[in-house]
């Protein structure tokens, strides 16, 4: 198995380190900043054309298990029922996996239940659809052509059926919010969806739209680990770049430290 | 509505009529085109070429119907490489489409290049993705046992092809062929700790994701969809089904530069007379 | 087989409670459904009473404890450092929580199935409008489910070409058909979205035809003219477009990369030391 090297494994303490002491400082509440993500913005704008238009939503949370992309869009998920139920506006969730159905059955049920309106809760919008990729995909093309869909979200991990879904929601002329960690896919979403979450911005999600302390105060461990690395390149930059000169200077191959080694 | 603004809002309808008729033409009546073999296939073949004959290979198969256009090409041309050269090799697929597709390919070579299941090479069958990792972490400490039996329910241990063959060390080359992406796992898993050189088939979507590792070392090489396939097979010196599609890949890769171009000369000519207006 | 085994290990290694009297080799089916069900009855009735046990202002931090717990082998397997054989000794623990994990989540498929049903049976009993598709749902999954049965049970020719029609003749093909769509969605989607509205989508674009042509046969021929040697041959469309891959794309890619991977990392974090509660639900427990 692949195990850190003392290097990487002091890396990462520092990184997670960085993100705790930025969790617990914002806890005690140090007021953070956050910058605008117009993709996230523009969530409640597509929950508000569905209402007006009377017709359901669509939210689809990937193709993955539950990993911590798919956590993430349901955390995001979490947020957008919230609103629905709030206005009543239908919310289907098509799911790949089923305990990703299971979880976002449950977080449907507490949000209508929590707004007040548990009958409204229709347990048939959150389906299982299938495990296999393309059968799952042509399910959602048919909830999205059928249902006539106001606005579609597609957050999660997603593979070569991202355009597919983006696509045919673009035909129906559904509002589309995309977002995903998958770096292939997110040029799919940028030309079809009319908003794409990029990148890291994925993660930033729940923080922005729920603006806890300990997610602010996450997100700004995260930009303080990134920068740690930032120095750590342009460090090793140097150092590669003087001891391809200078060979005789063993010391400035470091950057060797954070290969894995070898069994 | 003129004419340039048509050519802003053309019927997609049209558009899917004109690319199925740009991609059956080359398909039905054929298009010879040149083929440039980058050096990122050049490090597939190299690989190949490189790995000892006292070692196995393993050609991993994880997709299914749908990418078999891309896929497909990749695998046969691996297949057919490593039996020219009389280096064994087993299949193992994670797809169950693909384990049938790719032991269908495997029959249909070693008939033509007069090979013998079971000594020249194996097919593992398939097993589900969830045990893709259980699988990689056994790896080490031995493969027959975790493998178990062939596609047919034979043991591993019966079928000489696997003489000698016992951990992760004895596998002298990788060769993953995905619509899928696990090749992180085979990075963390195999490569990391075993430097075992890994070749990578994706699909051509996802070629621009694999240079990462192609420039980091952590790959040999790279097969990017069936314009990859197609170059090896022009290294190999056999057309196969890859070789013959690159007439149908640069025509539908035409007609949608060409559809840019009119969309955009309807853009800026509306743009400019929409300014002169104002 | 290969799940049943794994299950077998797991059981006999993790919970000998039920198991380790019935799951013999050679014992009966009806054993191994037993074990597998007693086990997880006195399992999940543990853990059901210890909860319920505890006061309900301390069961956020018990399930927070048992977050934690859990957590724990998987990160010290890594950062403790590996044997020459590249294990550790809490290596073998883990491989087999995972194998069980692994077994666990496929009993969930179950609960996927029950949804199905329920969404198409509710449909096709009350007769909604495309009832008759909610139908096909039911014949489709039955005949598949049967033919991968008789072909499993009785491997003959017969049952053999009625599962490679089905699987082979529809599935696959359907497979097929669907992925195949994307080919003509990249046509409409690109021509809609490749418009020059500023400087960075030329840039964009130009960028775009230079990696579509220079992945394809007819970029190579366009520019066949330029020598393949030397400082021109740059300049050769495949050359050009493996540069852009090779060096823009992979700056670009690595520095998303990081942000996501630190996003992960961080968000495993919170999970693991739960303090990301309240992000799916709110009620108490």
């Amino acid at each position: 198995m692949n195990h850190a090297t003392l290097p990487v494994g002091m890396l990462i303490l520092v990184i997670c380190a960085l993100i705790l002491f930025k969790i617990f400082s914002a806890r005690r509440g140090k007021s953070l900043f956050i910058r605008r993500i117009p993709g996230l913005s523009a969530i409640d704008e597509a929950i508000g054309r569905a209402t007006e238009m009377g017709r359901p939503m669509m939210f689809s949370p990937g193709l993955l298990g539950l990993g911590l992309p798919t956590l993430q869009a349901l955390s995001i998920l979490k947020h957008i029922t919230t609103i629905a139920a709030k206005y009543r506006t239908r919310i289907i969730v098509p799911t790949c996996d089923s305990v990703v159905f299971t979880i976002a059955e449950e977080i449907s049920k507490e949000a209508y239940t929590n707004e007040g309106v548990p009958e409204q809760f229709n347990p048939d919008d959150i389906r299982f659809l299938s495990d296999d990729q393309f059968a799952y995909a042509s399910g959602c093309v048919g909830i999205l052509n059928r249902e006539k869909v106001a606005s579609s979200f597609l957050f999660g991990y997603f593979y070569a059926e991202s355009l597919i879904l983006a696509e045919t929601g673009h035909q129906v002329g559904a509002m589309q919010v995309a977002g995903t960690p998958a770096i292939t896919q997110i040029p799919f979403f940028i030309t079809a969806a009319d908003y794409t979450i990029i990148g890291d911005e994925f993660y930033a999600a729940s923080a922005y739209l729920s603006r806890e302390p300990t997610l602010l105060g996450s997100l700004v461990g995260q930009d303080y680990a990134k920068a740690v690395l930032v120095i750590i390149i342009i460090a090793g930059i140097i150092c590669t770049t003087l001891a391809g000169f200078y060979p005789s200077w063993h010391w400035l191959t470091w950057m060797d430290w954070f290969k894995p080694v070898s069994q | 509505m003129t004419i340039f603004e048509k050519l802003q809002h053309i019927d997609r309808r049209i558009m899917y009529l004109l690319l199925l008729l740009v991609i059956a033409w080359p398909l039905i009546w054929g298009m010879d085109m040149p083929i440039m073999v980058s050096p990122a296939v050049k490090g597939v073949y190299n690989a190949v070429e490189k790995m000892p004959k006292d070692k196995m290979a393993i050609i991993i198969v994880y997709w299914g119907s749908g990418t078999i256009a891309e896929n497909r090409p990749q695998v046969e041309a691996l297949m057919r490489h490593f039996m020219m050269r009389n280096k064994r090799f087993a299949v193992l697929a994670f797809d169950p489409q693909g384990s049938k597709f790719s032991y269908d390919s495997a029959k249909i070579i070693s008939s033509e290049l007069h090979k013998t299941y079971g000594k020249d090479w194996v097919h593992w069958g398939f097993r589900p993705p969830a045990n893709l990792i259980p699988l990689l972490q056994s790896f080490p400490h031995d493969v027959i046992k975790n493998i178990g039996t062939d596609i047919n329910g034979t043991p591993l241990g019966k079928l000489p092809v696997m003489n000698g063959i016992k951990t992760i060390k004895d596998i002298g080359l990788l060769a993953d062929t995905t619509s899928v992406g696990e090749l992180d796992y085979w990075i963390a898993y195999v490569h990391g700790p075993y430097r075992t050189p890994i070749v990578y088939g994706p699909t051509a979507v996802m070629t621009a994701d694999a240079f990462n590792s192609l420039d980091a070392g952590q790959i040999n090489g790279l097969l990017p969809g069936m314009q990859g396939a197609a170059a090896y097979e022009k290294m190999l010196g056999r057309k196969g089904f890859a070789t013959k599609a690159t007439g149908a890949l640069s025509s539908s890769h035409l007609l949608i530069i060409a559809l840019i171009i009119l969309g955009n000369i309807g853009y800026i000519i509306t743009r400019r007379r929409q300014e002169q207006q104002a | 087989m290969y799940i049943l085994a794994t299950l077998k290990t797991f059981l006999l290694k993790w919970f000998p409670i039920f198991t380790h009297g019935m799951l013999k080799p050679g014992a009966p089916w009806y054993a191994w459904l037993g074990g597998i069900i007693g086990d997880f009855l006195i399992i999940g009735g543990i853990l059901f009473l210890i909860l319920r046990m505890v006061p309900a202002r301390y069961r956020k931090s018990l399930i927070a404890l048992l977050t934690f717990l859990g957590g724990v082998p998987y990160a010290l397997e890594f950062f403790w450092p590996a044997s020459k054989g590249g294990d550790n000794f809490l290596s073998l623990f883990v491989r087999q929580i995972g194998d069980g994990t692994n077994v666990l989540y496929s009993f969930a498929l179950g609960l996927g199935i029950f949804s199905l049903m329920r969404f198409h049976a509710n449909n096709l009993i009350r007769k909604r409008p495309g009832w008759h598709n909610n139908l096909a749902f039911f014949v489709a999954f039955f005949t598949m489910m049967l033919a991968g049965f008789a072909n499993s049970v009785h491997h003959n020719a017969v049952n053999s070409n009625v599962f490679d029609m089905l699987f082979g003749g529809i599935v696959s093909a359907l497979g097929s058909t669907m992925f195949s769509t994307i080919g003509f969605f990249i046509v409409s989607a690109a021509y809609r979205a490749f418009r020059i509205r500023s400087g960075e989508a030329t840039l964009m674009l130009a960028a775009a035809f230079v990696v579509m042509l220079g992945q394809v046969p007819v970029g190579a021929w366009m520019t066949s003219g330029i020598p393949e040697n030397g400082v021109w041959a740059n300049l050769r469309l495949e050359n050009l477009s493996y540069w852009i891959l090779n060096q823009p794309n992979m700056a670009a890619q690595r520095g998303m990369y990081f942000g996501i991977e630190i996003g992960a990392l961080a968000m495993a974090l919170r999970t693991w030391l739960s303090l990301e509660r309240g992000s799916f639900f709110e009620k108490e427990l």
